[in-house]
C-alpha cells in the first residue's frame, strides 16, 4: 500500500499503520519499527538534515568499542528517531567496525549487526522503472568484516611469527572449500618471503595431486615458478573449469616470468586451449618483434582473431610489411586476417595499405565491409 | 588555468566536492573499500570468450573478425560517440533481403547493447548472440533459416565512450557527490551510466564524475515527462537538453534504417540488472498480445527465472524501449539480465549497494547461453508463422506419387498453388504423406534430437487430418498422429527428407478411414494444424503471405479470422466441391453465415471440371478398403444430414 503527503510518497511493503494528516517527518518516524520503508534519497537527505546526521555520524566516530555496541544496540532496538536515520548510523558503525580487528567486543557488533535486517530501501530509478533496493547494507557490511576476520584467523593459524606452517596449509588445501581456501591463499601469499613461498612452490610440485589448479595458479603467480604454470595447464584440458582467479593469474604470466620462461608456458596453452587469447595477447608481446607463431596462427579458423589483434597492438612496423605481404596470399583466411589486423592497427600506414587493397580487389562484399573503416 | 577555472566553476554550479574513492575487492574491507565477497572482474584481452568479460578491443576484433569471415554478417557504422568514436551495428542476414519464397522483403528486428556503461554483461549477450550465429550459419535448421529469413541488426556496444571508462577503471569509483543521492551509491569509474559527454577520463579530476547523458532517458515520446529522468546533469538519469540529443541516440534511431525501419518488427534494449522484460504497452491491444506471447517465451529459454513487467500505455520515462515500441509498434523491451533486485547476494556476494552491476565472472558463460536463446526464440516467433509450404502422397506400395503440389509466391502478398499430381486417393492403400513448412517446426537439443524448447512444452508429434464430405453432405475427419522423430532432420526433400531446414518437414503413413469413400466424397481436403517449437499455430490460409505491421497480417485462424493465433489450414483439396474456404466439413450450420473470402481469390487447391471428372473416373476403379493405421481421431459429425 501506498499513501503521498506533501509531495512525499512513502510506500509500505509488508505491515504498518498509515497515519494521516501528520508532518512527514514525525510521519516517517511513526511507521519506522513497524515496516520496510522505500524512500527516496531526497527523503532521506531532509530526515538526515532534520536529524542533524553529520554531528551524528562525528559523535559515534569518537566512540570507544563498547559505547559503539550500546549505541548499536540502541538504534537497532529503540525507536527514538526515524528509521532511516538510525539505519545510516548503523550503517556508519558497520564500516567503522569493517577497520577493526577482531577483538570479544568487536565481535558482540559484529553479532547486532549481522542480526539486523535492514529495512530502508532506495526508490531506484534506473534502467527501467522503479526498484527498491536496501539502503544500507548493514549485515552485509558486518558479513564482509566477519569473513576477513575468519581470514586473518586463518592466516595466524598457517604462519605463525612469520613461520609458515606448510603442511598444515597444504593439509587444509586439500580440504573441499575451494572458495574459501581461494580466497585465503590470495592473502596469504602476498605475505611470505621469497624463501618461505620457494619451500611451498617445491612441497606443491610434490604434492599436486590433492591441491586444486586454482591454488597452484595462485602461488604460481606469486612465486614465478614456470613448473606450477605448466603443470596447472596440464590438467586442464580447456578453459571451462577455470575459476576467475585463475583467468587473471594466467593473464600476467608475461609479467610474472621472464620472456625466456613465458614462451614455452604461452604456447602450452595454446596447444591445450587453454585460455588461447589470453596466451596468444602475451606471446605476441614478450619480444619486441612478435613470435613468429602468431603469424602462423593468423590463418587458423579458431584462433586467427586473436592472432590479428594482437599483431595490430605491435608498433613495430615490420609486422606491417608482413601483414601486406599476407594480403597477396591465396589463403582467403591469412588474407582476411591480415586485413583484421591492420584496421586493427594504430599505425596510420594500415589504413593506406588497406585502401590500396580494397582498390586492386575485385571482392564486393569484402569491399563493402572494407568501406566502412 | 582555463581549465582550473571551468573546473571550479563546475564545482560552484553542481555544488560538487571532491569525491571519495572506493576500490573494490573480493574479501579486503574498509572504509575506501567495498568487499563483493567474489573475485572483482577485470577486463581480459581475448577475442575467443572465456568465462569472464573481455575488453572492448577484444570483443570489437571479435566482431570484426565475424564481419570478415561471414557472408551472413555485414557491419555499418550508424555514428560516433560524443568522444568520436565509431558505433557499429551487425546485420546477421544473408546477401539479398528477401525471404525464401521471395518477392517479400524480410523483417527486421534490432538488439542494442551496451548502453548503460557498467553493465558489462549486456555486451557479452550481444556479442554472444553474433557469436551463436557465425557458428552456425550453415547448420540447415534455425540460425540458417534466421539468416535467410530476417534481417538480425546487433549493435555489441552503444555507449562505448562509456563502457571503455568503466574498463579503464575494472575495480574504482566515487562515492556520489550529489545532493540527491545517497551517500552509499557509487558513480563513474566502474559505476559509470551515462555518456561521457563533458567527461574526462581521470576519476581525480572533480567535477565531471557525475557529468553526461543517461541515454536511456533521452528517448521520444516521453522524454522529460516522468520523474523518473531528472533535469539536473549531475543526476544519474539526467535526460540530456533535448529528445534524442546525443550523438550515442541518433546512431541507435540510424540503425532502424538498417532494417529498414518499415520492415522492423522487434525490439531489445539490453541491460542489468535485476532479472526481468520491462514492455511497453502501446495501447494497440493486437501489439501488446503479441510482445506478451513473445515475453513468455523469452521467459522458458531463462528457465523462467525473469519476470515480465508490462507499464501503463501512453506514460514513460523517455527510454530506447518505449521509442522502438511507439515509433514502430512492434514488441520491444528493456532487458535487465540477472542478478535479481537484490544483487549479487544470489551468487554469495556480500550484498554491496550495486553489486548487481558486477556480475560474477563464474556466471557470464551460463547467462550468454540463456539470453542468446531468448534472442533467438523472439526472433524465430518474429520470422512469421509457419505456413505449409508443399505436400506430397505416394502410394507405399510403388512410391508411385499419388498427389503433389506446393505453394509458390507470386508477389510480396499471395501466393498460388501449384498442382503437379493428382490421381485421387483409393480405399485400402497405404499412402505415406510427406509436408513441408517454411520454416524449422521442432527445437534440436545439444544432441541434435528433437526436443521441447527449454521450459516450452508442445506437442512434438506431428498431426494432419483427411476432411471430406460424402454425396449426402456428412462430413468426416480422420486425424492421423505421428511421432516427434516423424520429423526430418536428414536432407532428401519431397518423400524422403526435409525440404530447406531440419524438421521443416515430417512424413506419417495412413490408410483412409472406412467412413471416408474418395469414389464417392464430393470433398477431401488435407487439414494441418501443427504448432512450432515456440507453440504458434500454423497460419490456415498459405495463400496470402503474413507480414507484421503493428500485428500479423494475412495470420488467418481457422475460420478466416485475424487474431494473430492461426489455425486449421484445410486449403488444400484433393477433390473440391468448391464450398466455401475455412468451413470444417463436419460441422454442418442451417444457416451458415457467409464465410470470410481470402484476400485473394486464385488458387485454393480449386481444380478444373476435366481433372475432377478424371478423379471421379479413377476413383471408380479402385477397390475399397481401410486400416485404420495410426488413426487417432474419427468421428462422423453428429450435425451430418
Amino acid at each position: 500500500m501506498g499513501f503521498s503527503i506533501g509531495g512525499i510518497k512513502t510506500v509500505v511493503l509488508r505491515t504498518g499503520y498509515i497515519k494521516t494528516g501528520l508532518a512527514v517527518l514525525s510521519l516517517v518516524a511513526a511507521i519506522s519499527s513497524q515496516a520496510e520503508q522505500v524512500i527516496s534519497p531526497v527523503q532521506a537527505k531532509q530526515l538526515f538534515v532534520a536529524h542533524d546526521i553529520n554531528l551524528q555520524i562525528d559523535n559515534i566516530k569518537q566512540l570507544s568499542s563498547a559505547d559503539l555496541i550500546l549505541k548499536a544496540n540502541r538504534l537497532s532496538s529503540i525507536d527514538d528517531q526515524p528509521l532511516a536515520v538510525r539505519e545510516r548510523l548503523l550503517y556508519e558503525i558497520s564500516q567503522i567496525l569493517s577497520q577493526g580487528d577482531e577483538t570479544p567486543q568487536n565481535k558482540q557488533l559484529a553479532g547486532i549487526l549481522l542480526g539486523y535486517q535492514s529495512q530502508i530501501k532506495w526508490l531506484q530509478q534506473d534502467a527501467g522503472y522503479h526498484q527498491h533496493i536496501i539502503a544500507f547494507p548493514i549485515s552485509a557490511t558486518a558479513r564482509a568484516t566477519e569473513m576477513d576476520w575468519h581470514l586473518d584467523r586463518l592466516q595466524d593459524q598457517f604462519l605463525r611469527s612469520g613461520n609458515l606452517q606448510q603442511q598444515e596449509l597444504l593439509n587444509y588445501l586439500a580440504g573441499d572449500n575451494i572458495i574459501e581456501q581461494q580466497m585465503l591463499v590470495e592473502q596469504l601469499i602476498t605475505q611470505l618471503s621469497t624463501p618461505q613461498l620457494n619451500t611451498l612452490s617445491a612441497a606443491i610440485l610434490d604434492q599436486r595431486q590433492s591441491i586444486a589448479t586454482a591454488h597452484i595458479l595462485a602461488i604460481a603467480a606469486q612465486t614465478a615458478d614456470a613448473r606450477l604454470y605448466q603443470i596447472s595447464i596440464d590438467r586442464l584440458e580447456n578453459s571451462s573449469s577455470l575459476r576467475p582467479e585463475s583467468i587473471q593469474n594466467l593473464a600476467k604470466i608475461s609479467e610474472t616470468l621472464s620472456t625466456q620462461q613465458a614462451r614455452p608456458v604461452l604456447i602450452q596453452m595454446i596447444e591445450r586451449d587453454v585460455l588461447p587469447g589470453v596466451a596468444i595477447s602475451q606471446l605476441a608481446h614478450l619480444d619486441e618483434q612478435p613470435d613468429q607463431l602468431i603469424f602462423e596462427l593468423l590463418s587458423d579458423v579458431k584462433y586467427g582473431a586473436d592472432a590479428a589483434l594482437a599483431l595490430a597492438q605491435s608498433n613495430n612496423t615490420e609486422v606491417l610489411t608482413r601483414l601486406e605481404q599476407n594480403l597477396q596470399a591465396k589463403n582467403k583466411l591469412l588474407v582476411r586476417r591480415s586485413l583484421l589486423a591492420l584496421s586493427l592497427s594504430q599505425q596510420p600506414e594500415a589504413k593506406l595499405i588497406i585502401s590500396n587493397y580494397s582498390q586492386a580487389s575485385s571482392d564486393v562484399l569484402l569491399n563493402k565491409e572494407l568501406s566502412q573503416w | 588555468m582555463v581549465r582550473l577555472c571551468l573546473s571550479l566553476m563546475l564545482i560552484i554550479l553542481t555544488g560538487i566536492s571532491s569525491a571519495l574513492e572506493w576500490t573494490y575487492t573480493n574479501t579486503e574491507t574498509g572504509i575506501d573499500k567495498l568487499a563483493l565477497g567474489y573475485p572483482v572482474p577485470l577486463p581480459i584481452q581475448s577475442v575467443t570468450a572465456v568465462d569472464g568479460f573481455r575488453s572492448y578491443l577484444s570483443l570489437h576484433a571479435r566482431h570484426q573478425d565475424m564481419m570478415l569471415l561471414s557472408d551472413n554478417i555485414s557491419g555499418q557504422v550508424i555514428g560516433q560517440t560524443f568522444n568520436n568514436r565509431d558505433i557499429w551495428a551487425y546485420q546477421l542476414s544473408d546477401p539479398d533481403n528477401l525471404t525464401d519464397q521471395g518477392f517479400l522483403v524480410e523483417g527486421a528486428a534490432l538488439q542494442n547493447g551496451g548502453i548503460h556503461a557498467r553493465e558489462w554483461s549486456t555486451p557479452e549477450v550481444t556479442t554472444a548472440i553474433m557469436e551463436r550465429f557465425a557458428e552456425n550459419e550453415a547448420d540447415h535448421w534455425l540460425y540458417q533459416y534466421l539468416l535467410q529469413n530476417m534481417n538480425l541488426v546487433i549493435i555489441p556496444v552503444l555507449n562505448v565512450d562509456g563502457f571503455l571508462q568503466t574498463q579503464r577503471h575494472p575495480d574504482k569509483t566515487l562515492q556520489s557527490a550529489f545532493s540527491e543521492d545517497p551517500s552509499t551509491w557509487p558513480r563513474d569509474g566502474r559505476m559509470r551510466r551515462k555518456n561521457m559527454r563533458n567527461v574526462d577520463e581521470d576519476l581525480a579530476t572533480p567535477g565531471d564524475a557525475l557529468l553526461g547523458i543517461d541515454l536511456n532517458r533521452n528517448q521520444n515520446p516521453f522524454w522529460a515527462s516522468s520523474t523518473r529522468s531528472s533535469s539536473n546533469t549531475s543526476s544519474l538519469v539526467y535526460h540530456g537538453v533535448s529528445a534524442g540529443s546525443e550523438p550515442e541516440s541518433i546512431a541507435l534511431h540510424q540503425a532502424a534504417n538498417l532494417g529498414p525501419a518499415n520492415r522492423l518488427r522487434f525490439y531489445i534494449d539490453t541491460h542489468s540488472f535485476s532479472q526481468l522484460w520491462y514492455m511497453p504497452n502501446t495501447g494497440v491491444s493486437r501489439r501488446n498480445s503479441i510482445a506478451s506471447k513473445v515475453a513468455t517465451r523469452m521467459q522458458a529459454a531463462t528457465n523462467n527465472s525473469y519476470a515480465i513487467s508490462p507499464n501503463q500505455a501512453n506514460v514513460g520515462i523517455g527510454s530506447t524501449d518505449e521509442y522502438f515500441a511507439y515509433t514502430y509498434q512492434i514488441p520491444s523491451y528493456t532487458l535487465e539480465t540477472e542478478p535479481q533486485i537484490d544483487g549479487a547476494v544470489q551468487y554469495g556476494g556480500y550484498g554491496v549497494s550495486h553489486d548487481g552491476f558486477i556480475l560474477p565472472e563464474s556466471e557470464i558463460a551460463r547467462v550468454r547461453k540463456e539470453l542468446t536463446d531468448a534472442s533467438v526464440i523472439a526472433w524465430y516467433m518474429q520470422s512469421g508463422p509457419a505456413s505449409v509450404k508443399a505436400i506430397e502422397i505416394t502410394d507405399t506400395a510403388d512410391n508411385s506419387v499419388i498427389f503433389s503440389g506446393q505453394w509458390n509466391g507470386t508477389s510480396a502478398t499471395t501466393r498460388e498453388w501449384q498442382e503437379d499430381v493428382n490421381l485421387g486417393l483409393t480405399k485400402d492403400h497405404t499412402y505415406s504423406l510427406w509436408v513441408a513448412y517454411d520454416k524449422p517446426m521442432r527445437w534440436l537439443n545439444d544432441l541434435g534430437e528433437i526436443a521441447n524448447f527449454p521450459n516450452l512444452f508442445t506437442a512434438l508429434a506431428p498431426r494432419f487430418s483427411v476432411e471430406s464430405k460424402d454425396v449426402a453432405g456428412a462430413g468426416f475427419r480422420q486425424t492421423v498422429e505421428g511421432q516427434a522423430t516423424d520429423w526430418l532432420v536428414n536432407p532428401g526433400g519431397p518423400g524422403q527428407g526435409y525440404l530447406n531446414y531440419k524438421t521443416d518437414a515430417f512424413m506419417l503413413e495412413f490408410t483412409l478411414s472406412t467412413s471416408i469413400d474418395p469414389a464417392t466424397a464430393s470433398l477431401i481436403s488435407m487439414a494441418f494444424d501443427n504448432r512450432d517449437f515456440a507453440g504458434s499455430l500454423n497460419d490456415a490460409n498459405p495463400m496470402t503471405v503474413v507480414d507484421y505491421n503493428q500485428f500479423w497480417l494475412n495470420y488467418e485462424s481457422a475460420d478466416g479470422s485475424l487474431a494473430d493465433n492461426g489455425g486449421m489450414d484445410r486449403m488444400i483439396r484433393l477433390v473440391d466441391d468448391a464450398s466455401p474456404l475455412y468451413v470444417d466439413p463436419t460441422i454442418v450450420i442451417t444457416n451458415p453465415p457467409p464465410a470470410p473470402e481470402p484476400s485473394q481469390p486464385s488458387g485454393g487447391g480449386s481444380m478444373t471440371f476435366g481433372t475432377l471428372i478424371l478423379l471421379i473416373l479413377l476413383q471408380i476403379r479402385r477397390k475399397m478398403g481401410y486400416s485404420g493405421l495410426r488413426s487417432t481421431d474419427f468421428r462422423r459429425s453428429k450435425y451430418a444430414s
